[in-house]
Order: C-alpha cells, then structure tokens, then sequence
C-alpha cells in the first residue's frame, strides 16, 4: 500500500528542482509562486480525525493535501495586488477555493488592504496552508482548529507599522469584514454560519528573533437554521523566540465555549530539526496532546515531516480533536498517530 | 470562570515579561557566542547617503522585519548563491540561523504578503556584487571585508559590530 503512492512523491520531488529561485518571475511587476503538502497518514482509531483532514486507522494518502498558487502584482508606487488558490485539504482538485484576493496601498508606516483577507487570529494564520513555513507537519489543532479551520473574512484592513527603535517593531491592525456565509463540514455534518461581520483588531511587537502576537475578534452570526443570533469574542496571545538553534513557540486561545493552547520546541542541527509539541483543549473540547517529530530540510524548497502524535481524551465521549464522539463509531476516546509529510514551494 | 480567565490572562502577562526581559539580555550574549569564525563580513553599499547600520537594525533587515532605514529609505537585499559558504557563515554570525532554518523563514514571509527572499546572485564573486549594487542605489549586500573595495560605504561590520 505505502509503495503504491512512492512514485507520486518522487515524481512531485523532480518537478520542484533542487535548485529554485523562490519564485517565478512572469514580468518585472507579476510574480507566480506556489507551495503544497502532502501526506502518508494513519491513526489506531475508526474515529476520523481532525477538521477538514479526517484521518481514520486506514493508511491515508490525500487527508492532508494542499496546493496553493499565488500571484503577486506590483501595480504601480505603493499599490500591489496579491491572490492566493488553494487545494485545500478539505477540498477536490476541480473546487480549490480563493483564500485570498486583495489590493493593498503602502503609505508611509500605513498598510491599507481591501479586498479577501487572511484572519489574522494566529503566529502562523498567514502561512497556514504553507507547510514548508512552519516546523510542524500541520499546525496545532488544539489552537489552529478552535474556529473550525475558518481563515479568511471579505472585508477591509489597516496596518500601522510603527518602529519603536532599530531592533523593535510595533504593528496594531484592525480588520472588518462584512456579512458572508461560512461553512464547514464536521464529518457528516454540514454547518452553516450566516456571519453578519468579523471583526477585530491584532497587535505584534516584533525583535530579530521574536514575536509575540496577540489578538481581539467579534463576530456576530446565525448558525443556521437557528434564528437566534451569537455573538463570540475571540482572544489569542502567542510568542515565538528563537536563540542559536532553539526556538520556542506557544500561543493560547480563549472564548465563551472553551480555552486551548500549546508550547512547541524546536531544535535545528544542519539539516534536522527535532521538535515537540504538548497541547492542551478544555471546555468545549477535551484532551491533552503531545507531538513528537523531525523535520528534514532536503533542500532550499522541499522538506519532510515525520511526526508521532498521541491524543488523550480528558473525558469520556468528548469530541476532542476529532469531528464526532469517538462513542459514535465505539472507539476509545484516545488516539495515536502516524505522518510523513513532505512540503515544497517554488 | 472567569477568575479563572483572569489569573490566565495575569500568567500571559508575566510571560510576555519574561520574553521581553529575555529578549533584551540577548544580543550581547549572542554575540558571544556567534564570534567563532575567522571572517569578518563587512555590509555595504555603493550609496554614500545610507547612514551606518546597527547590529539591531542589519538584524531586522536580514530577517525581513524591516526595510526601511533612517524612517523612509527603502533598503533592497541581495543574497550570495545558496552554494556559497559566505553565505551559511554570515547568517550563522549575524543571527545565528541556518540556511535551511532562513529558507523556511523566506516562505513566511513570501507568501505572507510581508515580503520577498532577497535576490540571489549566480556567485559570490566580488565583480557580481559591486556591479548588482551600482544597478541598485537603495541595494546592501555582504561579503567578506578582505574583498570589499575600499570606496565603498561600510555600514557595519560583522561580527565585530560598528
């Protein structure tokens, strides 16, 4: 079964040659780069896991997928366009859904951004879908899963970026977005939010090798068919340091229905880097996570993942990371496991 | 609940503190421990109007935080090919990265729509620098001092510092 997929990941290798420019450069002013991932996953319960992935014990090849294109447009002195397709994972090939489209104006320390933009809710929100960007082979779910995998909102943005000395940055965004319908599928459930707006507002202090981010965001919504109308606030805080060859990454997530975080530690020697992962979902979803793994820098533009990961329920029947009560498919409620991931970009 | 919320906010709070306090204690310990090497690399430019650089400010540049100088001058980088052994030294002096830990940085940034990779030349020779940088009057590259023509505006060298 493994063997069956070996060739695609091969031939995927040889079409990204080892030597790439980062990018490819149509004109002067239009910039086409792209990044993807893919998957070998297996987990020891029927239970599908993860939002959007689903991974269950049978070996799977697609359950975390993901194809981005993305076209960069210098328009004219400080204003660009920029939009991003993605295959993502919970999409067909023939459906990749616009993740982002927007046209941005610089003006002096001002960044003003219209158009469909990216939640700016997380350290790695604005890479997500890009493996080869974070040391993991996917984000963790405790944090990166709490808003059910939304990532985008259609709407406006400003970004002040304010240097506070030579070696300090400060930049304070806020964001609106207006009505729209979000959905997601939660194993063989459809939801659908009516969202009336998102917004919200983030503020990073950034030094060489740190970054902390913290975050605000309302939405107002109908869960339909429900008539009655929610209002949810999101807090999120997260930091990441890095000294010689240690970093150091945690963030947390609060709202109404639940709280979750996790602290990640990466080591890099050469071309290695091992990291771990402990994670933790209270509230609304329940378990205690750690993730243990390797990822291996092959080259400039392609490396791989090899990740343990062991899931503990912290109650009985509680939907934890996965879509559905692992009591549905009478499983245990705890879980292990399996990926070999590889990323790539160009 | 929310006394709970509160002592979480108030433990965040005190971490950032650390963080902060931690950042703040490490470029001089970092310097110390990058100085291992026995190449200076000199940071320069053909422009005489770029004032000299901090270690904070080429830190930030390098990594892509910042691209401006002085408040308004937009500073363009140029990388030395990937094969070049300048170019694994400097990075490991001035912020302690690898080339492959840099290389997932980039594609942060790149597909943030926070910046680009700097442009990389095809070698690290000398002639290929000078001439990059005549072509780009904001441009800053690096290379090692012993090979930096004198004329050139030095805007700080590493690991040495101003």
């Amino acid at each position: 079964m493994l063997f069956r997929r070996a060739p695609l990941i091969i031939l995927l290798s040889m079409l990204v040659p080892t030597q790439v420019k980062a990018s490819i450069e149509l004109t002067d002013n239009i910039n086409l780069s792209g990044f993807g991932s893919t998957a070998i996953s297996k987990s020891d319960n029927r239970t599908p896991l993860f939002i959007s992935r689903e991974i269950t014990d049978e070996v799977c090849y697609d359950c975390d997928t993901i194809f981005g294109l993305q076209l960069d447009v210098d328009i004219f002195e400080g204003f660009t366009a920029s939009g991003q397709v993605v295959k993502r994972t919970q999409d067909k090939w023939s459906d990749p859904e616009l993740e982002w489209a927007y046209l941005s104006y610089e003006y002096d320390d001002f960044e003003f951004r219209a158009g469909r933009l990216r939640l700016p809710l997380f350290l790695v929100s604005e890479y997500y879908y890009v493996g080869q960007a974070y040391p993991w082979a996917r984000p963790p779910q405790e944090v990166y899963d709490s808003i059910l995998g939304f990532t985008s909102y259609d709407g406006l943005s400003v970004a002040w970026n304010l240097e506070l000395s030579d070696g300090l940055l400060l930049t304070v965004s806020p964001y609106y977005g207006f009505e729209r319908v979000n959905k997601v599928d939660l194993g063989v459930v459809a939801l659908e939010f009516d969202t009336d707006y998102m917004a919200g507002i983030y503020v990073d202090l950034v030094g060489f090798n740190y970054r902390i981010h913290s975050g605000f965001m309302q939405a107002k919504y109908q869960q339909r068919p429900s008539p009655i109308v929610e209002k949810l606030d999101v807090y999120t805080l997260g930091g990441e340091y890095s000294y010689d060859s240690w970093q150091w990454m945690a963030e947390i997530e609060i709202d109404r229905i639940q709280t979750n975080w996790y602290a990640s530690i990466i080591y890099a020697f050469d071309a290695f880097s091992p990291y771990f992962t402990y994670a933790e979902s209270h509230q609304s979803r329940k378990s205690k996570a750690g993730t243990l793994g390797l990822r291996y820098d092959a080259t400039s533009s392609i490396s791989l993942n090899l990740e343990y990961q062991m899931i503990f329920s912290t109650e009985e029947g509680n939907r934890g990371q996965f879509v559905t009560s692992p009591l549905v498919y009478g499983e245990s409620s705890d879980v292990d496991l399996v990926t070999l991931s590889v990323n790539f970009v160009f | 609940m929310f006394k709970g919320l509160n002592e979480l906010t108030r433990l965040c709070y005190g971490r950032i503190l650390i963080l902060l306090l931690l950042c703040c204690a490490s470029p001089s310990t970092l310097a110390a421990v990058v100085d291992d090497g026995d190449v200076e690399f000199a940071i320069f430019s053909l422009n005489n109007d770029l004032p000299p650089l901090s270690k904070n400010k080429a830190r930030m540049l390098y990594r892509g935080k910042s691209k401006k100088i002085s408040g308004s001058l937009k500073i363009i980088l140029v990388d030395l090919p990937e094969t070049s052994i300048h170019r694994e030294d400097f990075y490991k002096m001035l912020l302690g990265k690898s080339v492959s830990q840099m290389n997932g940085y980039w594609a942060g940034l790149a597909f943030s729509g926070k910046g680009s990779p700097p442009e990389e030349l095809d070698s690290d020779d000398i002639k290929q620098i000078l001439k990059w940088l005549n072509d780009n009057p904001n441009g800053i590259a690096y290379a090692p001092i012993e090979s930096v023509p004198e004329e050139v505006n030095i805007l700080i060298t590493v690991p040495q510092g101003e």
